[in-house]
């Protein structure tokens, strides 16, 4: 197979046809909510932390051979700025516990496979080189706990130096297998990015579960943000929504990468967005998202199998992605972005990503794929350079017509917060 | 670190009609015919780093010629609540040290005869080196020996300011003067950097059974030298196996009921390493002082390489790797830390028991992070690293070992260092 720039062969289908009106589909895309979280290792758990059930087998010494995870979920606030010509700026705040993530991250080997119910061939966790894991017994609780999901997914360490601090950047992909209270019944993913330190996850957590009811639309206004006492994130989270700039927007094939897979070149604009997510007493879990201005422009490169039949639960597709946010600055917004406008580009490579196809019941002929996904950033320019950190994608796309449903995680490592502005309640006061 | 098999070796051959007890305190009296020591390995005024810098001009390895100098760690009592405390004092010279060290890919299977590829030294990240030369010089005697060996760096941040560490096992290639015809390892832990290339630790052992080396006698003390390592504390223990069935090694086993390594819990006891190379013999190493137990390690091991025709030897030793935690005890008996560790990378060669013929005797050697600390050991950086000689079969058959460990603890604040009375070593 092989595939020119723009070209449309005979073998591939056109992801840009209409198989149903772009804002058809666009519409059904967005039936979803979106939990933001994010996790802080519960203190003191590691003191009695084990892998396996049974204490006298020490293969379960924790941090050996995986990790037993747990978390406290907090809320999360993390709203990107106006840019200006200094950089992305974050209003960042952690807020108070709302939920707890537990689960076991178990090390594997570099083609581990996703086997849900079953655990990975062992490896030895080793927090100088990066690794996959597979993430066990994943359990999200949120509010009064009865809000929450089951889960199964794989993920990766990358370690980073960061100013000469080891840092062990992880993420990973998951599918949620069972939800409960308000999210029973409903299909979603949910991707991590963050760091692993002290035998625990902290960082991003984000759920895409799909909504068609709107059971997790908030009803009322977020809560106040106020930053958790004990809890100082060592990196800046730019969390972003992706769409086509419209529905003339072409996905377009770029040369194949490999035997099999296909290229498509995906352009895109990136929304700074206010979401969050919260557990009023009597309506659970719930999300508001805000979107905002165009802070960014995005040109993704993915990598994969388009003909293969659509992904699911037991067997997932995967893919790669290449992906070139482009930074503007105010005033080079929604309109042309000028070279004044930049302020700097990042480069990520997602090299993990899980696909499972998605089926809208009122457009049956209409494919469609929710997607996860995390890797690297590889080069950072302008303000940007240097830049050490991860990306998750937690999305859903329709084929034909190519409509995009995205939410982008990025996490520069930011030990000095050169990219925070402090958080919700410090921006109000000034 | 345990060690472990999961296949490969014959059963313990009976050589005369003993009682298991007589036969393991036979046994276990034999692995300790060895001489094991611990010598600091500081850079000379003169040395330099010694870099060896590839075609390009960057830095590939180092050749440094190090003096190496009488160490002795002395773990103090432990008081209720702890924190475990130990001395470490550096003292006389002892002989020196010409090493030659190369950065290697990972793939890179290191071998003496071969010399590799230049690779690109890289502190601010984990990287491979092999030892392709490392000649000891111990004693004025002309005694010593030549090794080969592969380790580790592992970048660490201590106290807002990044360190580099390295670790790694060697095996003798050859003896040399009184240590001709031995055969021995050694592990290594310390620090590199740029500027003075290695500066550390040295744990050796050497199979001794004609006893040339060794003595029961206390050597006599030798003035300290500077403390060559003021932020960091080494604290030692041995690790033997305990009398009774809570000692005994078992299988571990996977969801599905394949085995996939073995649990192996041993006693860890007070111990006491020394050597002199001004005694009358010259190099003269005092035999292992075993003291009162101090804590439990509780292990999982496996070999991560299948057992061939062609490992086990020096050139080709196994591999193996595995997770401990070292809980250690006041004198009450009440624990007041621990400390996980990952041996990432062991090494552990075949070896002719004297005395016991068709015994699977090992002698070996590995390295492993701190990656996660309780009780005083909570927050704790470093490393874990030892030499050990062992007689080992599968569970339920034989084990007998003498693992002498070391933990290499970043201590900035000096928790964990005990004060020296007496002024000398």
């Amino acid at each position: 197979m092989s595939a020119r720039p723009g070209a449309v062969t005979a073998d591939l289908p056109d992801v840009n046809a209409r198989t149903n009106p772009f804002p058809v589909v666009q519409h059904h895309l967005d039936q979803a909510h979106w939990l933001s979280l994010y996790a802080v290792p519960v203190p003191g758990h590691p003191e009695a932390a084990w892998l396996t059930g049974d204490g006298r087998d020490y293969f379960g010494i924790d941090g050996g051979y995986g990790l037993d995870v747990a978390s406290r979920l907090h809320g999360f606030d993390a709203c990107l700025m106006p840019p200006r010509t200094g950089g992305p700026r974050v209003r960042q705040a952690v807020g108070k516990a709302m939920g707890e993530l537990s689960g076991r991250f178990l090390f594997g080997p570099e083609d581990l496979a996703w086997t849900p119910g079953r655990e990975p061939p062992i490896r030895m966790y080793d927090p100088w080189r990066s690794q996959a894991f597979a993430m066990v017994d994943v359990d999200v609780r949120c509010g009064d706990g009865n809000d929450g999901f089951r889960g199964y997914g794989v993920g990766r360490t990358w370690p980073v130096s960061a100013g000469g601090q080891p840092v062990v950047l992880a993420g990973g992909v998951g599918d949620v297998t069972e939800g409960r209270g308000k999210l029973r019944g409903l299909e979603g993913t949910f991707v991590l990015n963050g760091e692993l330190h002290d035998l625990g996850f902290e960082g991003s957590v984000t759920c895409r579960m799909i909504d068609p009811e709107g059971r997790l639309a908030a009803r009322g206004e977020p809560p106040g943000t106020t930053q958790a006492p004990g809890v100082s994130p060592r990196s800046t989270f730019v969390v972003m929504r992706g769409e086509k700039r419209g529905p003339d927007v072409r996905t377009e094939y770029g040369p194949p990468p490999g035997p099999g897979l296909v290229s498509l070149i995906t352009p895109a604009q990136m929304r700074a967005v206010d979401l969050r997510t919260f557990a009023p007493a009597r309506e659970g879990v719930c999300s508001r998202m805000e979107t905002g201005q165009v802070v960014a422009e995005l040109m993704a490169n993915v990598s994969l199998d388009i003909l293969a039949p659509p992904g699911t639960s037991e067997r997932p597709n995967t893919f790669t992605t290449h992906n070139r946010y482009r930074f503007v600055a105010e005033g080079g917004l929604d309109g042309e972005i000028g070279e004044a406008g930049e302020i700097g580009e990042i480069e990520v490579e997602v090299p993990l990503g899980r696909s499972f196809g998605l089926r809208f019941p009122s457009l049956p002929s209409q494919p469609a794929m929710r997607y996860g996904g995390v890797g690297p950033v590889v080069v950072g320019r302008g303000r940007l350079a240097g830049a050490v950190g991860l990306i998750g994608v937690n999305s859903a796309i329709g084929v034909a017509p190519h409509a995009l449903s995205m939410l982008n995680v990025l996490q520069i490592v930011d030990p000095d917060g050169r990219f925070r502005v402090g958080t919700r309640s410090r921006a109000h006061d000034a | 670190m345990s060690r472990a098999h999961d296949s490969g070796l014959r059963a313990a051959a009976p050589t005369a009609v003993r009682s298991p007890e007589e036969e393991t305190r036979r046994l276990q009296a034999l692995v300790d015919q060895a001489a094991s020591f611990d010598l600091a390995a500081v850079a000379g005024s003169s040395s330099g780093g010694g870099t060896v810098r590839g075609p390009d001009g960057r830095g590939v390895g180092f050749a440094t010629r190090l003096e190496l100098r009488r160490f002795r760690i002395g773990l103090a009592p432990i008081a209720a609540g702890g924190p475990v405390r130990a001395t470490n004092t550096a003292s006389e010279l002892v002989g020196h040290l010409e090493l030659d060290w190369r950065m290697i890919p990972w793939s890179l299977f290191a071998r003496p005869d071969r010399e590799p590829e230049p690779t690109t030294f890289d502190p601010s990240c984990s990287q491979r080196f092999a030892m392709q030369r490392g000649t000891f010089f111990l004693g004025s005697e002309g005694d010593g020996f030549e090794s080969f060996g592969a380790g580790r760096t592992f970048p660490h941040w201590v106290a807002g300011r990044p360190r580099l560490t390295a670790a790694a096992v060697g095996t003798f290639t050859r003896g040399f003067g009184r240590l001709e015809g031995l055969e021995g390892n050694f592990t290594l832990c310390g620090e590199l950097n740029a500027e003075r290339g290695f500066e550390g630790h040295v744990m050796v052992r050497i199979v001794d059974p004609e006893n040339r080396l060794r003595t029961d006698q206390p050597l006599p003390p030798s003035p300290s030298a500077p403390d060559p390592s003021p932020d960091v504390t080494y604290l030692t223990w041995v690790a033997r196996k305990g009398q009774g069935d809570a000692w005994e090694n078992y299988w571990s086993y996977t969801p599905e009921g394949e085995p996939r390594g073995v649990n192996i819990p041993v006693e860890l006891k007070r111990v006491e390493a020394d050597l002199t190379a001004s005694g009358p013999r010259g190099l003269t190493v005092r035999n292992l002082q075993t003291g009162a137990v101090v804590g439990k390690e509780i292990g999982f091991g496996r070999e991560v390489a299948r057992r061939t025709e062609r490992n086990g030897g020096e050139r080709m030793p196994f591999q193996f790797e595995g997770v401990s935690e070292y809980e250690l005890y006041d004198a009450a008996g009440t624990a007041v830390g621990a400390i996980t560790a990952n041996f990432l990378e062991g090494r552990s060669i075949q070896m002719e028991l004297p005395g016991a013929a068709g015994q699977p005797a090992l002698r070996f050697g590995y390295f492993g992070v701190i990656v996660g600390g309780k009780g005083c050991f909570s927050g704790g950086q470093g490393m874990i690293y030892g030499t050990a000689g062992s007689v080992f079969a599968p569970p339920p058959g034989e084990h007998v070992i003498t693992n002498l460990y070391v933990a290499r603890l970043y201590d900035p604040e000096r928790r964990f260092r005990a004060a020296v009375t007496g002024g000398g070593a």
